[in-house]
């Protein structure tokens, strides 16, 4: 019995952002001490300045990031994994992995001025890429195994040509894999705001970058509807998902000793 | 037939094969021994073409293939786990390969019913690779090489996954097959027993090169083939009992 | 030769930046490059050695990380054992586990700055219940210096990540089969945790814990939006160095995160490349 209500609390506050974050954003008005808002008002999302063109921004940025890096990371682990220094190749993927994005993003700024990609959505794009690109690589390594292999020998032993391997083997034996990967780094990507405020100089508006300017502002009205913007496109896919949410769990442990 | 000429091949500082000569005639199976890690698949996968050698002469019924790629061989590599595409049923793995060659539909699905129907395996010809057993798969592998009409079959410890009633029927379904289809077979095989079944022939592999016996006599005074002692194992056994 | 060169192109992508900024910022802390600069100097690295807050703040980003990911273990241990009883494990897992999974650290620190100020919504529930009469006397638990608030947020991301974890390395190693055994031989309950679920999970968990605490010794948005000025941080540590409007102070950020980066690869290299070796094909 007990049990049972120590996982009904623990549930409770795992939801607590989804209902909160909208009840906030709703709140005309919560003085101290009182526990709930005095006074609620209907707002309009519409009527945050410039939130249509950051969510175009973050949905323009996140999708196309986390294609590229997918893509890549997929071709690029493939090699890698069958080559004989495979191992040492991991290690080096894991390096951006592990450095604090902002200070990676910092000590690679003056780059980005001398190519005038600071305040851009490029170099936004770019930046992100340091880390998006790595992770997407680590994920894919584990996808390389030697059963794989005997299936590409297979498949060059029965005639299959290049684009006949990729539709008769690679797609259809690796689309949950990319699947996962895209909507991953879509994530890594869509949460960035180390990355994004830095190279960005916060001129590139961004949701994250949005909740961080209104809270700066002391305007948590605005922050939370920003925030629940934020967190419920992915949050809804994985309760609609399950098999994307035990993936993403799983994908997050998949580390070498794992 | 298949004629191999002092074929070497190393990787880094080991080398797994060197000078290795092989004769297989049409239409026989030789059954080939030897220590793990002793080149044997690599000879296989050489001879199919999925690997390449340092240096050698691969020839198939009298034509040079040393440097052909792998799918104008006609020399198909079965491996020991039957590698079904799990996204495909028992039908569409069998066709795989024609479907590849882009073969007419109509040929397409003629040729992969005959197989099926020698294979007694129309009733799963709708089922996906997790519904089936060890054997069941491992037939339907065989299949799959087997439409292609191949004029070399390269099978790489096939039974070595499948209990041993199983692996007796597949035994049996081998020989029954290679005497219908008449194909030419190199058959790697860690068991003695499934060596003198299923080989007309029998090479031990040991350094890098193979010595060839044609009868078990000459197989039996070869130590490295390890028959000799599973043969005086089982007589002081039944002397014993 | 294709292979070379996405071999190559691999190691340009991972490798490549990193040196670079590396690079860049070892220069540019000695003060060859940079708007100021008045040739090499070894005062920036001087002043990175002897200022006290260089110190105070990797003891105290330190201290975050291994707190928040202690007590993440701590709890997702004790959740993988009421949810591993049998009662339990015929359920499916509730999806609320997998939300956190969801939420980006900015919004973490929103939420726990809504949650946890002095006025926030744990102060009105303590208030309601009559403990505290003015907002004042209930402590803030963000922006404190103790880094209460960034560690509880941290905990919030991560303890449901663990579980996760640790429910899947339940799985893998037979824990249930390992404890009936040791049941069998006559360990008591007790036993059976301390001596087969906890060895087997801390081990298997450890090199996952350890990059946890490499993630939150770097971490950012959160010590920026709840932290406070002082103790600060490592990340924002820096990131405020380089951002000051007395540009001498740049170098010193420069500094500094190249003393992080080091001591981070280091970390990472001696805990990776056992980990990876053993990652055999």
């Amino acid at each position: 019995m007990g049990n049972k209500w120590f996982f009904n609390l623990l549930y409770f506050l795992f939801s607590l952002p989804l209902w909160m974050l909208p009840f906030f954003w709703m709140a005309a008005d919560w003085p101290f001490p009182n526990l709930f808002p005095t006074t609620y008002t209907v707002r309009s999302l519409a009527g945050i300045p410039g939130l249509g063109q950051s969510i175009g921004l973050s949905l323009a940025i996140s999708l196309s990031g986390a294609l590229i890096s997918t893509l890549t990371g997929f071709i690029l682990s493939k090699e890698v994994a069958y080559h004989r220094h495979h191992h040492h190749f991991l290690l080096i993927g894991y390096l951006p992995l592990l450095l604090s994005p902002v200070l990676y993003a910092m000590s690679l700024f003056y780059f980005f001025i001398m190519f005038g990609l600071d305040a851009t959505v490029v170099g936004i794009m770019l930046g992100q890429q340091l880390i998006l690109l790595p992770y997407a690589f680590i994920l894919c390594m584990g996808h390389w195994t030697d059963t794989f292999a005997n299936y590409l020998q297979l498949t060059e032993n029965y005639g299959a040509n290049r684009i006949q391997k990729v539709r008769y083997l690679l797609f259809p034996m690796s689309k949950k894999l990319l699947f996962l990967c895209l909507f991953q780094t879509f994530l890594i990507s869509w949460f960035d705001f180390a990355i994004t405020s830095y190279i960005g100089v916060g001129q590139v508006k961004t949701l994250t970058v949005l909740v961080y300017q209104y809270l700066l502002e002391a305007d948590y009205y605005f922050a939370a509807g920003i925030s629940a913007l934020i967190i419920y496109p992915p949050v809804l896919l994985l309760i609609f998902n399950r098999l994307l949410a035990k993936g993403l769990a799983f994908l997050r442990t998949e580390l070498p000793s794992t | 037939m298949i004629e191999i000429e002092k074929l070497s091949k190393s990787y880094g500082r080991e080398r797994v094969l060197r000078d290795l000569d092989l004769q297989c005639e049409r239409g026989s199976t030789i059954s080939i021994l030897g220590k793990s890690g002793g080149g044997k698949t690599s000879l296989l996968k050489i001879i199919a073409g999925i690997a390449r050698q340092d240096t050698g002469i691969i020839r198939i019924d009298g034509v040079d293939h040393s440097q052909t790629k792998s799918s104008l061989r006609k020399a198909y590599y079965i491996f020991q786990e039957p590698l079904l595409f799990p996204h495909l049923n028992v039908f569409q793995n069998i066709a795989f390969g024609l479907k590849l060659k882009k073969t007419d539909k109509t040929v397409l699905h003629a040729q992969t019913t005959t197989m099926m129907e020698m294979l007694e395996l129309p009733e799963h010809a709708t089922k996906y690779p997790h519904e089936l057993s060890g054997g069941q798969k491992q037939r339907v592998a065989f299949g799959r090489a087997l439409v292609m009409q191949p004029q070399v079959l390269l099978l790489d410890e096939p039974f070595g996954a499948l209990d041993t009633e199983t692996r007796a029927m597949m035994q049996q379904l081998y020989l029954r097959l290679s005497g219908e289809l008449n194909f030419t077979a190199l058959f790697v095989t860690h068991d003695l027993k499934e060596a003198l079944t299923v080989g007309d022939k029998y090479a031990v592999l040991k350094n890098g090169s193979c010595d060839i016996h044609n009868g078990i006599e000459s197989l039996m005074a070869d130590k490295e083939s390890g028959l000799e002692a599973e043969v005086s194992f089982w007589s002081n056994y039944m002397n014993n009992a | 030769m294709k292979k070379r060169v996405l071999i190559a192109l691999f190691l340009i992508a991972c490798l490549g930046p990193l040196l670079t900024g590396l690079v860049y910022s070892v220069l540019y802390s000695l003060g060859a490059i940079g708007w100021l600069s008045q040739g090499i100097t070894l005062t920036h690295w001087q002043h990175v050695f002897t200022a006290p807050s260089t110190y105070v703040s990797f003891a105290f980003s330190l201290y975050v990380a291994l707190g928040s990911v202690t007590v993440s273990f701590i709890l997702s241990f004790g959740c993988v054992y009421l949810l591993s009883r049998p009662s339990q494990r015929a359920k499916p897992l509730a999806f609320a586990w997998f939300i956190p999974l969801g939420i980006p650290p900015i919004v973490a620190a929103f939420i726990s700055f809504l949650l946890l100020s002095g006025t926030g919504v744990l102060a009105r529930i303590v208030w309601q219940a009559g403990v505290i009469s003015e907002a004042h006397p209930f402590p803030s638990l963000v922006f404190d210096h103790l880094g209460i608030g960034i560690i509880i947020t941290h905990i919030m991301i991560s303890f449901p990540f663990f579980t996760l974890l640790q429910l899947q390395h339940y799985e893998k190693n037979q824990l249930a089969e390992l404890m009936g055994l040791a049941r069998h031989y006559g360990a008591n309950r007790r036993q059976q945790i301390r001596d087969v679920m906890l060895p087997v999970l801390f081990r298997r968990s450890f090199p996952v814990l350890l990059l946890s605490v490499i993630f939150v010794m770097g971490s950012y948005e959160i010590p920026l939006t709840i932290g406070s000025q002082y103790p600060q941080m490592i990340s924002p540590l820096i990131i405020d160095y380089v951002r000051r409007f007395d540009l001498q102070d740049k170098p010193i950020g420069y500094a500094l995160s190249v003393v992080y980066t080091l001591v981070v690869l280091v970390l990472a290299f001696f805990l990776l490349r056992k980990q990876t070796l053993r990652y055999g094909k």
